[in-house]
């Protein structure tokens, strides 16, 4: 759309004609409070939070309902905004619990945020204030504060528009209105935590991360949901080397501003049942140990010129980089090509609004190196060495168990304790996306990128880097220095990657096939909160 | 100052807006199927019929019951919880079980300067019941409402459909006794 000049306060800038004054003072730093506009489910009008005084117009005008035109000239920082600013948080205070030291939404609470920016009033209030329900089960994952809303219906809508499932609304009315689900319901459907992050105010909380953490105690990175083969963009919160919980990261050519419940769990695989240190036969032992173990135990099979008998099953649920440092190894160190893997997993629910059948964050990064391959076919023949990169296979397909068991020494090399680290000689510690950089390549073939949220656990290393090792006592020349290295010589050796620098991945990631890439929507644009 | 009550412990467990249920499942008679599906064209959507609809199906099933919501919901393709909050909103959607007879007996300004606190204490009294409630026998419910705009006729009532006043101490309790006649 075309640009034109408007007037900010004063300051000339330009603007998208037809976008709303709420999005073009941000593009212009300027905030204008609001409860019930959200950039993903468009423009309301209830709350009244967003009134600014238009040039022209004799009465206040809310911002999100008024658009760019050629000329327009408007203040948020003039007296009567500020007046009447003030004057309808105070409405949306009256009744509003001071629970800010028992709520989990305090530190990330747009009343706290706005009474500081444009409230600071004193009370006016002496009669008792009215009370409604606390800490009510709206739904198996989501708490409902009703006295801490303030009615803006974001999430009523969300469940209109995007879920289409109608779950929640208002009743009663006046003072006593509140949001609740239709008598014997719940909010159940698939993505109701998004409520949660749209929610304004710390009305509705989610079950899983109330009381964990307060959230100023949490640092943040950019990461990707493991979930299934959207690869939704995510915020990974994090304190002291634990993962707290996933927030959905804007992102409009791939999960817009929402995320699903099922893939906001998948943070607890960072924290729970991890492989921390190297176990060999059951038994915990010193990492270098097992190292030397795994060198000898490759030497060995190398040596008697078994190497080509050797053979390294990759999972879809790994990094490109690991994938293709796998490869590798398995083509340089090993000298077999019985290299690959595939999907062992049971398929997950696929809807029409993010869910993804495929429960692998990188299948496409995995047929793009070429290494799909039939783990029950790349299993079937046995052989000297089996090396396996992440997931579970035995867990998920126990018929995988028996070709695993052909093989003279297996060893894993994974995240998480499961059936498939047990039934391992040598399980070694890998740092999973939490710990280390690095990307996915989502089902319509887009390459995103994880950055590392903080260093890896116990003895974890991130995949090349434990590869590196296990060369080491090999002798073999085999080793990155990080992962930008890694990608840099990845791009160069596999032509589907070629030319694609970190650079032009940036946040929102870019498609394998560049041609095909729409790029991103036009027209709104969130800051990185979502708010 | 009176000593402090925690006043979430009441509420904790309640219905933010309760609804009864009736045990089992409602349909519109023919006539009434008729009704709406004549209805629905004189709205651009079905949305917009829902207050006569709920209207219609308050006039048959006799109060707004879960299942008539949920029926009502159905008919306009709306979620059960639109139409619930709907119903919420608006007073004469019963969400209980009402008496043959409903008595909504004016207490507003006139009615009250012509004695109606009086009449509805005589109504308390001769009924067993108080505001909100209604007979053991299902025969008569009781409301108060505010002004019916029958000033003329205060202190007054609606019943049902029809308005009935003025009243005094001893005429309400004839109108209870034809009520009860006429409920036989």
């Amino acid at each position: 759309m075309a640009k034109v000049t408007i007037q900010i306060n004063g300051q000339e800038v330009q603007a998208e004609e037809g976008l709303n004054l709420i999005e073009a003072a941000r593009a212009a730093g300027v905030e204008i409070p609001h409860f019930c506009y959200h950039p993903g489910l468009g423009v309301d009008g209830n709350c009244r939070q967003c009134l600014i005084e238009i040039e022209g117009v004799s009465k206040l005008q809310i911002a999100c309902n008024s658009f760019v035109k050629e000329g327009l000239a408007f203040r948020t920082d003039s007296d009567r905004v500020k007046q009447m600013q003030a004057g309808v948080l105070e409405f949306l205070f009256l009744n509003h619990p001071l629970d800010c030291p028992i709520c989990d939404q305090s530190g990330e609470c747009l009343l706290q945020d706005y009474y500081m920016s444009n409230g600071k009033y004193e009370s006016r209030l002496d009669l008792p204030k009215h009370h409604k329900r606390k800490a009510v089960p709206v739904g198996p994952r989501v708490m409902l504060d009703a006295e801490r809303c303030v009615l803006c219906t974001r999430c009523t809508r969300f469940c209109d528009q995007v879920t289409k499932t109608g779950e929640l609304r208002i009743v009663n009315r006046g003072y006593r209105a509140e949001i609740t689900t239709f008598p014997g319901r719940e909010l159940d459907n698939d993505y109701s935590l998004n409520t949660v992050d749209i929610c304004p105010v710390g009305a509705l909380t989610s079950r899983d991360f109330r009381f964990q953490k307060r959230v100023w105690h949490l640092r943040t990175a950019k990461s990707l949901c493991t979930g299934c083969a959207r690869g939704c963009n995510t915020y990974l919160e994090f304190d002291d080397g634990k993962a707290y919980r996933y927030r959905p990261r804007e992102n409009m050519a791939v999960n817009d501003f929402w995320m699903c419940d099922p893939g906001r769990v998948t943070y607890k695989e960072l924290n729970d049942n991890r492989l921390d240190v190297a176990i060999v036969e059951g038994q915990e032992r010193p990492f270098h140990e097992a190292l030397e173990l795994a060198g000898s135990w490759i030497n060995e099979a190398v040596g008697s010129g078994k190497g080509s008998d050797a053979v390294v099953l990759v999972s879809p649920q790994c990094s490109t980089e690991v994938l293709y440092a796998a490869k590798k190894f398995a083509l340089d160190v090993l000298g077999t090509t019985r290299v690959g893997g595939g999907n062992v997993r049971p398929a997950g629910v696929e809807d029409e609004i993010l869910r993804r059948a495929d429960t692998n964050p990188n299948s496409r990064g995995l047929e793009a190196l070429g290494l799909t391959r039939n783990p029950a076919d790349l299993l079937s023949d046995g052989g000297s060495v089996l090396l396996i990169f992440g997931d579970d296979p035995i867990g998920f397909q126990k018929d995988l168990a028996d070709g695993i068991q052909t093989f003279q020494r297996v060893i894993y090399v994974g995240s998480n304790e499961n059936s498939t680290s047990g039934a391992a000689g040598l399980a070694l510690p890998m740092a999973p996306h939490s710990e280390c950089d690095g990307t996915f390549v989502n089902f319509e073939g887009r390459v995103q990128r994880f950055r590392k949220a903080f260093t890896p656990r116990g003895d974890a290393l991130w995949g090349p880097n434990l590869l590196a090792r296990i060369a080491e006592f090999t002798g073999d020349e085999f080793g990155w220095n990080g992962p930008k290295d890694l990608w840099q010589e990845l791009t160069s050796n596999e032509p589907t990657f070629a030319n694609l620098e970190y650079a032009q991945v940036g946040d929102e990631g870019r498609l394998l096939d560049a041609g095909q890439d729409a790029g991103r929507d036009a027209g709104v644009t969130a800051p990185a909160s979502g708010r | 100052m009176q000593p402090y009550q925690n006043p979430n412990l009441d509420i904790a467990g309640r219905d933010a807006c309760p609804v009864e249920s009736m045990g089992h499942a409602v349909r519109f008679s023919d006539e009434n199927q008729k009704r709406f599906a004549e209805l629905l064209t004189r709205y651009p959507t079905k949305q917009a019929a829902v207050l006569p609809t709920l209207w219609m199906a308050q006039e048959e099933f006799g109060w707004c019951s879960t299942e008539v919501i949920e029926y009502v919901a159905e008919l306009l393709d709306l979620p059960p919880s639109h139409v619930y909050g709907v119903v919420s909103f608006y007073t004469m959607y019963y969400r209980r079980p009402m008496g043959k007879y409903h008595i909504q007996l004016c207490t507003n300004i006139s009615c009250m300067l012509m004695g109606g606190e009086t009449i509805l204490e005589c109504l308390r009294e001769k009924l067993g019941i108080g505001l909100g409630e209604t007979t053991p026998d299902g025969l008569i419910s009781l409301d108060e409402v505010e002004c019916l705009a029958a000033c003329d006729i205060a202190p007054m009532c609606q019943m049902n459909d029809e308005y009935h006043g003025p009243f005094t101490p001893e005429s309400v309790g004839q109108f209870v006794d034809q009520l009860r006649a006429r409920g036989k």
